[in-house]
């Protein structure tokens, strides 16, 4: 990275206010406006990695799968020398922490990702998000451009599905669709994900859309057993405890059947549910520099190859080369919700979910 | 500039020694400091509680105690706490007293074995037997029931561990030490005198236990099981491990959701925190009393003579039921958690091939939460161990040696955490010092806070019991001699004291390093520490990980209790939780 950008770079990251009062910053500003236009540019800071090294640290909170975001975590600790903290809980778990530590004055976290973006929009809301737009954001497909302002963009997006046990559901009598898995014949071999989790709302998000929450009532009759995560579900019907993962999602479960467990996903006729993971800055993140730097990594080409050849996620990325094994996203029959949606319809979900499921 | 401070210095000091000091009457102070510290640790987080319970909108209000009582949710948790509670205790009471009874009284083999694994099953972390238990008696690929299906040729399962039955049977087996210590330590003492009179005057074995016995014990039992129902209901690792999944709540797991979701909902629970307190100091008030009550004179002056009863051609099946209620408790869930730890995926066959030793290496270096939560756990044991006991000793001392007027609201004082259960603890200090002026929350401290003052009546009972035995004339002729109360504690009353305390420092250790309740609400990524982490990570699905720092945590615990043994050289098992 050249001196003249990095002064530049300075230069925005400072709001309107203290631009004014440096007078030869201003000038400077002026000069560099029409060039500031330009979209390429107009993603703004990536932070220098002399900045981020010099704050030797990243506070990274995530959903994601944990042995997956080790691995994108030490990678970065390995190629930049810079420390990833990591923290791993259930998406709505993150959030009511970092609302929580922001209400205690703790900053603590820089980057926030979760897999539900109505979540997400619930922090920009309260403040708790700053803008950045990662590098070649302009050229991500519109699916992964969730906030118009900048704030968070998807990370990664998981393919909810139905997982189940290739051990104990016969070949013949694996369900073709969400409709299938209300059937009386799964009674108590079932599992459901908690609405703490961003496949469990966005799944509940997308079936009651198109059968009503009796859809849930009728599954609650099967007596499954209430997961906190997908991640979790998935290793208890590799382990054969439960036969199928109502919840359950793609990336998750080729990691574990890599291990030799006999799992599977099902694609479900009426289409699977696209869950979106955004990521974004805390407004007070106390390693911001680092925090941009290491958000443009998550973003980066190779981190986001990364997620495809692992763990088959797909990915914003404009470069990314999926496997022949990977249908390309526009031909995937997806069941995708709104962001706003997702906000509108968030206590709607955790009440019903309480009132059916008894949680 | 040394010099003339040394020549400054020293008529000041001898102000001070001549002159100032017997005026000074340093009790006053020293008690409402120690009254303020004391009262701080249990006041300031209850009386947020209070505070936060009655917050309305406009002024005080009842509404969210309403909301308890009529919400259904929070009113089906409530029931859940209490009917676990009811019935865990109950078990734990018959199962403990009967197997409390035969070690203590009867002639049943391997005596000091079978107190040694009580003491195993009364170490072991209930959220580590609930993880094991989830193996064992899991519906489809839990052992039990692999092993049902397997014999019976049937399909289906005999045993559901996520149920609430689960959890009763959960919590039973790893409160059943309470009553077992009870029943002991009231056996113990009494003279077999009576059994035998009853024996002589033509009563067999049974009818002497029914009437001569169960009458002896009965405050023993209605103690123990006060004492389970108390602590079953301030339990969170079983219920979220077996309770969660089965989807239905207890008052803890309902706490930690509320506060884990957004919104937080600050007030409720704090009014469910009041109620759970209110429910424990009723119950433990009325266990005090039945204790406390004017017992049978069992004790005579005469030469004690205990033989034990002749359990006959019962003894054998006596010897199966103890071997059974410990191989539930200790031996199927250690195993099970050893093979976890050392295989691939853990209900694969135990074959070569699917063993490894990778777990130990994800869970020492690959998970970066591990090293910070092991650091934490063992830098808060010592620490809660260190500070609790210098708390618990210095209380002990004044409160034994009178040294100030008001000594018995110190003492009232130390043991008031027993009756506050630590979710409620926890959720007091969170409320308290996550705002101004205080910022704890985030910090290892808080957890510190909570640990000390949830152990202080455990090192405090514990010092207490050892200072009662040293008699006050040793300290009285030091101080003839001519040594000040300081140099007298130093050279007399510490070395007398030396088991006792140390005792207290290990039991303040284990009490810090497993705990969990307290810690779930209190941690952040900051404060990892290993038992949070163990019940974190079931979310991800890393079973044998989680076996691995369970183990790690066994271990931890069980070199404690060896020193334990080699320190104090008796019986520790005591009822100090």
């Amino acid at each position: 990275m050249s001196v003249k950008e990095i002064t530049f770079n300075r230069v925005l990251t400072r709001d309107g206010k203290t631009m004014m009062a440096r007078g030869r910053n201003l000038r400077l500003f002026l000069l560099l406006i029409p060039i500031l236009l330009t979209p390429r540019l107009i993603r703004a800071q990536d932070g220098s990695l002399e900045q981020a090294k010099k704050e030797g640290r990243v506070v990274w909170y995530t959903a994601m799968a944990l042995e997956m975001a080790e691995q994108v975590a030490n990678i970065f600790e390995k190629t930049y020398g810079i420390k990833v903290e990591l923290t791993r809980s259930a998406s709505e778990r993150v959030v009511a922490r970092v609302i929580q530590e922001a209400q205690a004055g703790i900053n603590n976290v820089d980057v926030i990702e979760i897999s539900e973006a109505g979540d997400f929009a619930l922090l920009k809301q309260k403040g708790l998000l700053r803008a950045h737009r990662p590098k070649n954001y302009e050229r991500f497909p519109s699916t992964f451009l969730l906030d118009k302002d900048g704030y968070f963009h998807a990370w990664r997006a998981t393919i909810a599905q139905p997982v189940y046990n290739t051990r104990l559901v016969l070949a013949s009598a694996v369900p073709k669709s969400w409709k299938d898995l209300v059937d009386p014949i799964w009674k108590d071999k079932q599992l459901k994900v908690h609405y703490v989790s961003g496949a469990g709302t966005n799944v509940m998000a997308a079936i009651t859309k198109i059968y009503g929450w009796d859809y849930y009532r009728n599954l609650r009759k099967n007596n499954p057993v209430i997961v906190q995560a997908a991640s979790q579900g998935v290793s208890v019907v590799a382990a054969g405890e439960r036969a199928i993962l109502v919840e359950g999602n793609y990336y998750n479960t080729v990691r574990v059947k890599a291990k030799g467990n006999p799992v599977n996903v099902i694609f479900p006729s009426e289409g699977a549910v696209l869950v979106l993971s955004p990521a974004g800055i805390a407004q007070k993140a106390p390693h911001p520099n680092a925090a941009m730097f290491f958000l443009e990594y998550m973003f980066s080409e190779k981190i986001q190859q990364l997620l495809i050849d692992n763990t088959r996620l797909y990915v914003p990325h404009p470069n990314a080369k999926y496997p022949s094994d990977m249908p390309p996203l526009s031909q995937l029959k997806t069941l995708a919700v709104p962001v706003d949606e997702l906000v509108k319809r968030q206590s709607e979900i955790k009440r019903m979910f309480t009132e059916i499921f008894g949680l | 500039m040394n010099k003339a401070s040394s020549k400054l210095g020293e008529p000041l000091a001898q102000i001070f020694r001549v002159n100032f000091r017997p005026r000074l009457d340093p009790s006053l102070p020293t008690w409402i400091g120690a009254c303020g510290l004391v009262g701080v640790l249990v006041g300031v987080p209850l009386w947020w509680l209070v505070t936060t319970s009655l917050r309305g909108e406009q002024g005080l209000t009842l509404a969210h105690y309403q909301q308890i009582f009529s919400d259904r949710a929070l009113l089906r948790a409530v029931r859940n706490s209490l009917l676990i509670a009811f019935w865990a205790s109950l078990l734990a009471t018959a199962v403990g007293s009967l197997m409390g009874w035969l070690i203590a009284r009867t002639d049943v083999p391997f005596k000091q074995l079978f107190r040694a694994l009580v003491l195993a099953s009364f170490v072991t972390p209930p959220f580590v037997g609930a993880f094991a238990w989830t193996m064992l008696a899991g519906p489809n690929a839990g052992w039990f029931n692999h092993l049902y299906r397997y014999t019976s040729g049937l399909e289906g399962y005999l045993f559901n561990i996520y149920s609430f039955e689960g959890v009763i049977f959960v919590i039973f087996l790893y409160s059943y030490p309470y009553a077992f210590t009870m029943i002991t330590n009231a056996l113990e003492p009494v003279s077999s005198e009576m059994e035998e009179a009853a024996a002589i005057l033509g009563a067999n074995r049974f009818r002497t236990a029914l009437t001569i016995t169960l009458p002896l014990i009965t405050p023993a039992l209605l103690g123990g099981f006060i004492f389970a129902f108390v602590h079953a209901l301030a339990l969170f690792g079983v219920p979220a491990i077996l309770a969660m999944p089965a989807g239905f709540h207890t008052i803890t797991t309902q706490i930690w959701v509320l506060l884990s979701q957004v919104p937080q909902e600050f007030e409720i629970v704090a009014a469910l925190s009041v109620f759970l307190l209110l429910v424990a100091v009723v119950l433990l008030s009325l266990q005090k009393r039945v204790l406390g009550r004017k017992g049978f004179a069992t004790i005579t002056g005469r030469g004690m003579r205990r033989s034990p009863i002749e359990l006959g051609r019962w003894r054998y099946p006596a010897l199966i039921f103890c071997f059974f209620v410990v191989a539930l408790a200790v031996f199927l869930p250690y195993l099970v958690l050893i093979k976890a730890a050392f295989s691939k995926a853990w209900a694969m066959p135990l074959k070569l091939e699917n063993l490894t030793l990778d777990n130990w290496r994800v869970a020492v270096t690959g998970y970066s939460a591990t090293k910070d939560a092991v650091i934490n756990t063992l830098v808060l044991g010592v620490l809660t161990g260190t500070l609790g006991v210098g708390l618990a000793a210095f209380v002990a001392y004044a409160v034994n040696r009178k040294l100030f007027r008001g000594y018995q609201t110190l003492a009232y004082l130390s043991v008031a955490p027993t009756v506050v259960p630590a979710i409620v603890l926890a959720a007091g200090l969170l409320i308290a010092y996550s705002g101004p002026p205080f910022f704890l929350y985030g910090t290892i401290w808080i957890l510190l806070l909570a640990y000390l003052t949830k152990e202080l009546p455990v090192g405090y009972t514990q010092v207490d019991t050892t200072m009662k035995g040293i008699h006050i004339e040793l300290e009285e002729a030091s101080r003839i001699l001519g040594a000040h109360r300081l140099s007298t504690m130093r050279s007399i009353t510490l070395p007398l004291a030396k088991g006792g305390i140390i005792a207290a420092w290990l039991l303040m250790f284990i009490g810090a390093v497993r705990e969990l309740s307290a810690s779930i609400l209190l941690y952040t990524s900051k404060s990892w520490v290993l038992s949070v982490l163990i019940i974190d990570l079931q979310n991800h699905g890393v079973i044998e990980v989680i076996a691995v720092l369970s183990i790690l945590m066994l271990i931890f615990t069980f070199i404690t209790v060896a020193f334990m043994q080699k320190f104090v050289g008796r019986d520790t098992l005591g009822l100090n939780e």
